[in-house]
């Protein structure tokens, strides 16, 4: 094949890379707060893509559209990431706090559980099939391609990358400048040394839950309208996608997720393409074994040394 | 004649000099007790003799064998036992069962055989339960053979745990504060026990605070202080060495440079 | 801050009441116009369905009641008697034969009872329990035994079931012969998947298996196919039919095919839970008792921890793939679609109702999460399509308030902190 059709699948890649690492922050927060897996994001991240259809549809049966193809599209993220947080949080109060202190497999299990309930709670309330993204909103963003050094790059593309990167700078500097974010990585070090000093874990845990899930759930209003559908169990197979990319980046660690999501992305759409869809998955896991062999503290995470 | 001989043992945590350039030897049938103030690295020290830290340099010889680096359970199955400064018992077993997992690498019962429990598997099962029970007894536990671990008391804890590594039939035992929250009662039944252990011909490495324990029962003594050995030698010399006293006293007035 | 607290909640409190509001939203996309209509009549089952129902059935609410606590109370006290104590294994080795013979009588009589009693959908419940049971003890041996989270225990299955299914296809073979080769290829399938991933910590595992899972599903549609193997008649259990006196009066309308299973399956979880008793109860059980409980400290007792967690693991991978051919050689075909995540979620919440590193812990949990939605379908038909989250419900439920399950062995446990060394 030419090198152009080459160059528009990694842009491709790169995009769906960029909410790959959306999710894959949610991930790598939690985990570097509580040293816990969070299964149950991938299951955030699915109802956070029906929470932007709903409010979609609610917006133009009630308000015919009346705010415009972008205000509809920012008001249904923003609806979705509201209710994504409260699920987050909901999830953390009720299925992750009461065993923090319990033995190793509980919160896992717990979490698994968590994940079951959502994914059935949707498809029961909502549909066993697919769910298409209002076609008015995507196919008007896909149908305009620019041309930039011989490669067309569909307007979604590029919004979808930068939404994405402008989210995950907001993390960056939330995480960096704000007196929470400070909070967040002393718990992040040290719980016990951070509640002496007088911060408040248990909210500054919440938040996390919270933050994440928005992110998450914004990567799910994205990648709905990038792949046009959404179904009850899309967050298993993106949870493990993206949990790969926190992997690899190095789980804990917040620039490795966003690194890690961009390759997993690019590594999807390469397989795609040259082997066919049914393979990306193949791959990814794939890679996720490599890593784990490889080098399990990822790109640019550190060697945590178990205490005796 | 050296039973363990460790050379310029060091362990950094990034920055952080854990144990530095340590030299300890033992010789057969000996206690040595390891003191120093806390945080001085001898749990550090026992960590890497025991393999469950990788050196970041030194050499360990165990019986003319070099252990440095190899596995822990390796290790243990090369006679080296230990207990730990915070009771590490397998809480959901009963103190039977806690002693017979120690005796898992002197017992040979494949999958196959436990798998359809052959005459083998039973017979041999069957003797690790009565050398178990014999354990039990030795270290004074007879009547809870059946007590779940994590029910027992404090102190009859520690001395399960002792039973546990003695069950792994060591040459060596590492105790790491065996002594440590326990009543001068107690105290002295774990001094007494220890005795017992040396006459089974077991040589015996020691970290404790209490200094009856350490200068009653031990033939020498390291002073490690900051991850570095600061003193050896008998009981006597390492009280009066002025390094020691320094090391947990402080400087005296007199001592302290003019500045 | 404060004063806005209670403003917080009611925010919060909406957002959550939310997506129940929209139970059921229905929305057609397209023509310009967009139609959202609520359905909250299908809200109904939450206000009015189930407590008009269990108004109306109470007497079977106690029943069922009555009959789960009978098979706690039995299991546990079994377990009191049995399960526990074995110090004096030799002298009570002569005690433990005896029970052994008679929960095999009690066993059989059951079963030629049932044989002459049961309708044919009771009989099928009962191989079904039986699978479950069998794939329940296979992965308590893992999860429960060694603390380890597998999440991709249906792909196991699928291994042991399209070994099967293509064996059969390709060469004909029958149930009978494909239980070694499955049990073989799952085992080598387990062991190869732990090599890497068992040097890692627990939660790496669970997630490494949940995408196992699904990379076997992926993998058999793409190399096997995605249409069902039909297992051909001579392949499965046979049906027993004899004119001989005797079998004419045990089995006055002879074994048919469905029957036969029942006896194969029971046979097969007695064999199971016999070996795994054994596992139990020898070293090798207790050194994986001893990883779950403390990893360090086992590794430091002599115990080749790497190496048992692989055991464990592909000695449970061995149990999913032998249950996987007989699965599918109940079911008399394959299809890759039956060994989805759920079915992996189904069996380990088995496991955690029952009781983690119990012995009849997953027996408890496969009866009552298999059997009962099963029983109940036909008054409470709502009861099998809503089971996926209810099960999930009570993971969570089962983790706050009794993480040791129905039966339990593994108790609560209250962890100090680690010390620094």
């Amino acid at each position: 094949m030419n090198g152009a059709v080459e160059l528009e699948t990694i842009i491709g890649g790169i995009s769906r890379g960029a909410i790959y690492a959306l999710i894959a922050l949610g991930y790598t927060m939690v985990y570097g707060i509580l040293g816990m897996i969070n299964f149950a994001h991938g299951e955030i991240y699915m109802v956070g893509s029906f929470a932007a259809i709903v409010t979609l549809a609610i917006l133009t049966t009630l308000t015919s559209a009346s705010f415009g193809l972008a205000g509809c599209l920012v008001l249904s993220m923003g609806a979705a990431m509201l209710v994504a947080a409260a699920f987050g949080f909901t999830n953390e109060r009720i299925a992750y706090r009461p065993l923090r202190r319990s033995h190793a497999l509980a919160p896992l299990i717990s979490a698994i559980g968590v994940s079951t309930f959502l994914q059935n709670f949707v498809m029961n309330a909502q549909t066993k099939d697919k769910v298409d993204f209002p076609r008015a909103f995507s196919d008007p963003l896909w149908e305009r391609k620019l041309e930039i050094v011989g490669v067309h790059v569909a307007l979604i593309q590029l919004i979808v990358l930068a939404m994405a990167v402008g989210l995950m700078v907001l993390l960056h500097l939330f995480i960096t400048r704000s007196r929470t974010g400070k909070a967040m990585r002393a718990c992040s070090q040290d719980k016990t040394m951070a509640a002496l000093v007088g911060i408040p874990v248990d909210r500054v845990i919440s938040l996390t839950f919270a933050v994440g899930s928005a992110l998450a759930a914004a990567a799910g209003m994205m990648f709905t309208m990038y792949n046009g559908q959404t179904r009850f169990d899309v967050g298993y197979t993106a949870g493990v996608t993206a949990f790969t990319a926190a992997v690899l980046g190095g789980i804990g660690n917040i620039p490795g997720a966003m690194l890690g999501g961009f390759v997993i992305g690019l590594v999807e759409d390469l397989t795609a393409y040259h082997l066919g869809a049914d393979w990306k998955y193949v791959a990814v896991f794939a890679l996720l074994i490599t890593v784990l062999i490889v080098r399990p503290r990822g790109l640019l995470g550190e060697r945590v040394a178990d205490k005796v | 004649m050296t039973i363990l001989e460790a050379t310029g043992v060091s362990k950094y945590f990034g920055g952080l000099k854990a144990v530095e350039n340590v030299d300890l030897t033992a010789r057969p049938g000996e206690i040595v007790s390891i003191i120093g103030p806390n945080g001085a690295g001898k749990t550090t020290f026992f960590n890497c003799l025991t393999g469950i830290y990788p050196l970041t340099h030194g050499r360990i010889r165990f019986k003319d064998r070099d252990i440095a680096n190899h596995k822990p359970h390796v290790i243990t199955r090369h006679g080296i036992a230990r207990t730990f400064q915070n009771v590490r018992l397998f809480g959901e077993m009963t103190a039977l069962e806690n002693v017979m997992v120690g005796a898992y690498c002197r017992t040979r019962a494949g999958i196959l055989h436990t798998l359809v429990r052959t005459p083998f598997s039973r017979r041999e099962d069957g003797g690790t339960a009565a050398r178990a029970l014999e354990l039990l007894q030795f270290v004074g536990l007879a009547g809870h053979a059946d007590s779940w671990a994590r029910n027992l008391p404090y102190g009859y804890q520690r001395r399960l745990e002792i039973a546990r590594a003695l069950a792994t039939q060591p040459e060596l035992l590492l105790l790491d504060e065996p002594a440590a929250g326990m009543n001068p009662q107690e105290v002295g039944a774990v001094t007494e026990l220890i005795g017992r252990i040396r006459d089974r011909g077991i040589t015996v490495i020691l970290i404790e605070h209490h200094m009856k324990v350490v200068t009653g029962i031990s033939d020498r003594i390291a002073v490690l202080d900051y991850g570095e050995k600061i003193a050896e030698g008998t009981p006597k010399e390492v009280c009066c060495n002025p390094k020691v006293i320094q090391a947990y006293l402080g400087k005296t007035y007199e001592d302290a440079p003019a500045t | 801050m404060k004063r806005f607290r209670p403003l917080l909640w009611l925010l919060w409190c909406l957002i959550i009441a939310a997506p129940l509001v929209f139970v059921g939203l229905e929305y057609e996309w397209g023509k310009g116009l967009w139609n959202a209509t609520l359905r909250t009549d299908r809200l109904r089952f939450l206000v009015s369905d189930i407590p008009a129902w269990v108004g109306g059935h109470w007497l079977d609410v106690i029943g069922v009641l009555v009959f789960l606590g009978a098979v706690v109370g039995f299991l546990k006290l079994w377990q009191l008697t049995a399960w526990v104590q074995w110090r004096g294994e030799v002298e009570t080795r002569t005690r433990g034969r005896v029970r052994q013979a008679g929960a095999m009588i009690v066993v059989i009589l059951i079963l030629t009872l049932s044989c002459r009693h049961l309708a044919d959908t009771q009989i099928e419940w009962g191989v079904m329990v039986c699978t479950y049971i069998l794939l329940a003890l296979g992965l308590n041996l893992i999860v429960g035994m060694t603390g380890l989270l597998v999440l991709g225990y249906a792909g196991f299955v699928a291994v042991g079931a399209y070994t099967f299914a293509v064996l059969h296809q390709q060469f004909g073979l029958s149930l009978w012969l494909a239980f070694l080769p499955a049990a073989l290829v799952g085992g080598l399938t387990g062991f190869l998947l732990g090599l890497p991933s068992l040097r890692l910590r627990g939660d790496y595992l669970a997630i490494v298996t949940l995408g196992f899972g699904e990379t076997v599903r992926f993998l058999i549609k793409n190399l096997v196919g995605e249409q069902s193997i039909i297992i051909s008649r001579p392949a499965r259990v046979p049906s027993l039919m004899s004119e001989n006196a005797a079998w004419r009066w045990l089995f006055p309308d002879g074994l048919t095919r469905l029957k036969t299973e029942l006896w194969v399956a029971v046979a097969l979880v007695v064999l199971s839970i016999w070996l795994i008793r054994n596992l139990t109860h020898s070293r090798i059980g207790r050194a994986w008792i001893a990883i779950r409980e403390d990893e360090t400290a086992a590794a430091a007792m002599g115990i080749p921890t790497v190496r048992l967690k692989l055991l464990a693991f592909t000695l449970s991978a061995i149990w999913a793939a032998v249950g996987g051919v007989f699965f599918v050689a109940h079911n008399t075909s394959a299809n890759p679609e039956m060994f989805g995540f759920g079915e992996s979620v189904l069996i380990l919440s088995m496991v955690v109702l029952g009781g983690m590193g119990s012995g009849p812990g997953p027996i408890v949990g496969a009866i009552v999460l298999y059997l009962l939605p099963e029983v109940l379908r036909e008054r409470f038909p709502v009861l099998i399509s809503y089971r996926p989250m209810i099960v999930g419900g009570l993971m969570v439920a089962m983790m706050i308030f009794r993480p040791q399950g129905l039966v339990g062995s593994l108790r609560r446990k209250i962890e100090l902190k680690e010390e620094q060394p």
